[in-house]
């Protein structure tokens, strides 16, 4: 390839790829875009002297260093996000004083206080881009970023700057805001367990300092001090008791009422116990009793619980469906529009949704034509032309022009809804009994059982002995150590999973994944994606004139289908065509003049055969010449995976499309696999339901809103995202696409988080039996049994961490 | 023998006060975010874009 720069009114600079290693740009690598650092195809964008990998990721720089705001780059390696484009019409809703009410925190006049989700905050340059922001708009006063709720709270005077400019504005710099999910009104950050915890740490020092006399066998001489000592230990328990143990008692109570055991019983016995014995040690005069251990416990206790609120306390996956729906829409007002919240849309009313807006519920289309693009319902990538009259179910997205349309069904009658409402919710989650309760059931029966057979026995030998046999025994077989081995086991391996890029919804998860014994994958968007460059060209042969024209025309393209075609042809031809000036259809096709149109077969004017196929069509002075095909490829690396999967699991496939890839997977699948196609998301439900009917435990592997009912059904539903922060569907757990080669790694993983598990379990169980026996015999004291037990936590906890996290998950680098 | 119950009550007044700090922090959201102060305090600003403001016409920033 040569040098050659071409001119032209978008781009400064413009100079093709061969050419980028010399001086012309002061970046380490020239392959990946300053900005966003995506690696570079086709053609970069010189500006500045530094690359960039499109005009949005030019832009940004530009708006940054415009604004003196270079600083940015220095502030994190990974700093840019590839930015999106938006119009302002779809943040009008920020506008209208009833609307936006639900998202204000505080107004006074024309300033107003808000505070928006930010999903794609990421790095430490992104706070400093997002608590500059003032400098890149008049009307932002402030703005202060809270890092792990992703959120950005905005003082904005409106009179300057509307709040759709401000929501503009943030979306052009890559950081779009999310309404979909409330995040502000939820308590992610557990303030009262921080101060139950700060309250039990602080008794656990003070009664410690208070008893080291007591430690070093101080007697009865110095009562005057044992009993200050004692009285101070007793009163700043009583907090402990009844603020910071609070939980572990409502919980035991709640599972007596229940009529079940939990493990918060035989604790919440075990404090209890502990306590009163303490305290019946101070009123005798016997010393501080052993409130040290009881607080010492109830901090242990609480720091397990508080590390398991910690690891993902920044993860939402409840949502559903209307989070991908707008939250208002235009409607047609008599003669006028007004912005109407969807869940207040009426049968009749008349809408109008742009481009790239989704449906919110079932109409009628109102339009002469639109173009819809159905692939989070059907799953099927192709975008399919109605007309006039036609009904539009919702959840299609509208690609192209505006579409106006009559509702004929409101938000909550539609037929996605009436999916997601179907009894969904798992059930099997009541009566699905967590390991830890099972054991624990036949634990505290044992435990209650020795003490109550030691009393009997006692009472023979010396009864006088009794208290101090039960507490020991109880103190010392209360299964602390089992209570933290789990939230620590796990949560460590919640922690080590999500820097993979595989996210639990919670705990419970690991263990329902160990239980699955069949694995159902969706097809499209799942095993497989869309590859714009595996182009092939059906038709005619071009003449070299028809080439240069298309690649003019595709040029400027916005669409990525013309634009994967642009590059494709300027690769296998070794062009670089002028830019000229075509027509682009938004959703439909490039038309240049009539000499040339490239676009859907609506488009040009013809039939596709092949309904399910993406392609586009290109027609020359009217006729039509052939049609690029965008193939589907497989993801990479699926046959090791598949064959590590089914050393453990049965496999199935279903597929909203044709069978067209049948003999594409059909190798990587070992026998006996089941294949189903042209399954409408209820049908893949049904599936689902059909297999766990018959006792099956399945793990469904999805990607989208078609799956969704699915993924609810399944067992255990797991959602692939390209995009960790957009679209996740309800689903138990997220894994990033690309890192789907390693699942069979983390489900293994997960399975070996049961045998880590049994290792601490048997620890705690040998320690305990060992204080039980030592208990009954009469020659442990209360105070030794209180002494163990926090230390057999902190071994236990010690052991767990351990195992956990020294083992080694691919891929290497994490994030 | 007296020092001692000097010492014990002091040591409760510490830690009460410790722990009234810690309260009082948890209540005011300190351990909620504790990334981005982090961040922030690195900044440099004022060296950078006073001149740049000045030209916006200056109308909002108080």
């Amino acid at each position: 390839m040569n040098e050659r720069a071409t001119t032209d009114s978008m781009v400064q600079e413009d100079i093709t790829t061969a050419t980028a290693n010399e001086k012309e740009i002061d970046q380490q690598d020239p392959n990946s875009c300053f900005h966003c650092h995506d690696a570079i195809i086709d053609e970069q964008i010189i500006f500045d002297r530094k690359a960039f990998c499109c005009n949005g990721c030019k832009n940004v720089y530009q708006l940054l260093s415009q604004h003196h705001l270079g600083e940015y780059y220095l502030q994190d390696e990974q700093a840019g996000i590839r930015p999106s484009t938006s119009s302002k019409e779809s943040f009008a809703h920020l506008d209208d004083p009833a609307i936006r009410q639900r998202f204000i925190d505080f107004q006074e006049g024309a300033i107003i206080r808000i505070t928006l989700h930010l999903p794609q905050i990421h790095c430490a340059s992104c706070i400093y881009l997002l608590e500059h922001l003032s400098k890149l708009n008049a009307g932002i006063l402030q703005s202060t970023v809270h890092f792990p709720k992703r959120l950005a709270t905005i003082t904005v005077n409106t009179d300057v700057t509307p709040l759709s400019d401000v929501a503009v504005l943030l979306t052009k710099i890559g950081y779009s805001p999310d309404f979909s999910s409330n995040k502000k009104n939820e308590k992610t950050f557990d303030k009262r367990l921080l101060v139950q915890l700060g309250l039990a740490g602080f008794a656990f020092g003070s009664i410690m300092l208070w008893s080291f006399p007591e430690y070093l066998g101080i007697d009865s001489t110095y009562k005057g001090f044992r009993n200050l000592s004692a009285y101070l230990a007793l009163g700043v328990s009583v907090p402990v008791l009844l603020y910071s143990a609070q939980d572990y008692f409502k919980s035991a109570i709640g599972a007596i009422r229940a009529k079940t055991l939990n493990l918060d019983i035989p604790i919440a016995i075990g404090i209890v116990a502990l306590y009163a014995r303490s305290v019946v040690a101070i009123f005798s005069d016997e010393g501080p009793g052993y409130m040290d251990s009881f607080a010492g416990f109830i901090f242990f206790l609480l720091i397990g619980k508080w590390f398991q609120s910690k690891t993902y306390q920044w993860l939402s996956f409840e949502r559903d469906f209307t989070a991908y729906f707008p939250v208002a829409v235009v409607k047609k007002d008599v003669d006028s529009t007004v912005l109407c919240p969807i869940d207040e849309l009426e049968i009749g009313d008349e809408v109008t949704i742009r481009n790239e807006e989704i449906i919110p519920c079932d109409s009628v289309l109102l339009s002469e034509k639109a173009t819809i693009d159905y692939s989070f319902v059907t799953g099927e990538a192709d975008w399919i032309e109605k007309v006039k009259g036609d009904l539009l179910y919702a959840g299609g997205k509208i690609c192209g022009e505006n579409a106006s349309m009559s509702v004929v069904k409101t938000t909550s009658r539609s037929a996605l809804t009436q999916l997601w409402n179907e009894q969904h919710s798992k059930q099997t989650e009541l009566a699905f009994q967590t390991r830890q309760d099972r054991i624990s059931r036949y634990f505290i029966a044992a435990v209650l059982l020795i003490a109550l057979v030691s009393t009997i026995v006692w009472s023979f030998i010396n009864p006088s002995w009794i208290p101090e046999i039960i507490t020991s025994v109880l103190i010392v077989a209360c299964p602390c150590a089992l209570a933290l081995s789990v939230p620590f086991t796990y949560g460590n391996m919640l922690r080590k999973l999500g820097r993979k890029g595989f996210y639990l919804r919670n705990t419970s998860i690991i263990e329902r994944i160990q239980e699955c014994d069949t694995i159902v994958f969706d097809k499209t968007g799942t095993l497989t994606e869309q590859d714009t460059k595996n182009i092939e060209y059906i038709g005619e042969v071009l003449t070299p004139e028809q080439i240069e024209t298309l690649i003019g025309i595709t040029k400027h393209a916005t669409h990525p289908y013309a634009l994967a075609i642009h590059y494709w042809l300027k690769r296998t031809h070794h062009l670089t065509g002028k830019a000229i000036d075509a027509v682009e259809y938004p959703g439909l096709g490039i038309a240049f003049g009539e000499t040339m149109k490239l676009g859907s077969a609506v488009f040009v004017g013809t039939t596709n055969e092949d309904a399910l196929e993406a392609c586009s069509f290109v027609t020359w002075n009217g006729a039509v010449l052939g049609k690029f095909v965008f193939k589907s490829t497989l993801r990479p690396d699926l046959k090791p995976l598949l064959t590590a999967l089914a050393k453990r699991h049965q496999l199935a496939v279903v597929s909203g499309d044709k069978p067209r890839d049948l003999e594409l997977i059909k190798p990587l699948f070992p026998e006996g696999t089941t294949f189903l196609f042209e399954q409408q998301p209820i049908q893949k439900k049904a599936y689902i339901d059909a297999l766990q009917a018959t006792g099956k435990r399945v793990l469904m592997v999805g990607d989208g809103l078609n799956d969704a009912g699915a993924l609810n059904s399944a067992f255990v539903g797991l959602a692939l995202s390209e995009d960790l922060v957009r679209f996740t569907p309800a689903s138990d757990c997220i894994l990033k696409a690309q890192n789907l080669s390693y699942l069979s790694d983390y489900i293994d993983y997960i399975h070996g988080g049961k045998r880590y598990l049994k290792y601490s379990f048997a620890f705690s169980l040998v320690y305990n039996l060992t204080g039980i026996g030592f208990a009954v015999t009469g020659s442990l004291t209360p105070f030794v049994a209180a002494i163990l037990m926090p230390m057999s936590s902190v071994t236990v906890v010690a052991l767990a961490t351990f195992l956990t996290l020294t083992k080694k998950l691919r891929p290497e680098k994490e994030g | 023998m007296g020092m001692i119950y000097i010492m014990l009550i002091v040591s409760l007044f510490l830690a009460v006060f410790f722990l009234v700090i810690f309260l009082w922090a948890a209540k005011t959201g300190q351990y909620e975010d504790d990334y981005s102060p982090s961040v922030r305090v690195l900044y440099e600003d004022d060296i950078i874009t006073h001149n740049q403001n000045k030209n916006n016409n200056g109308s909002t920033n108080s």
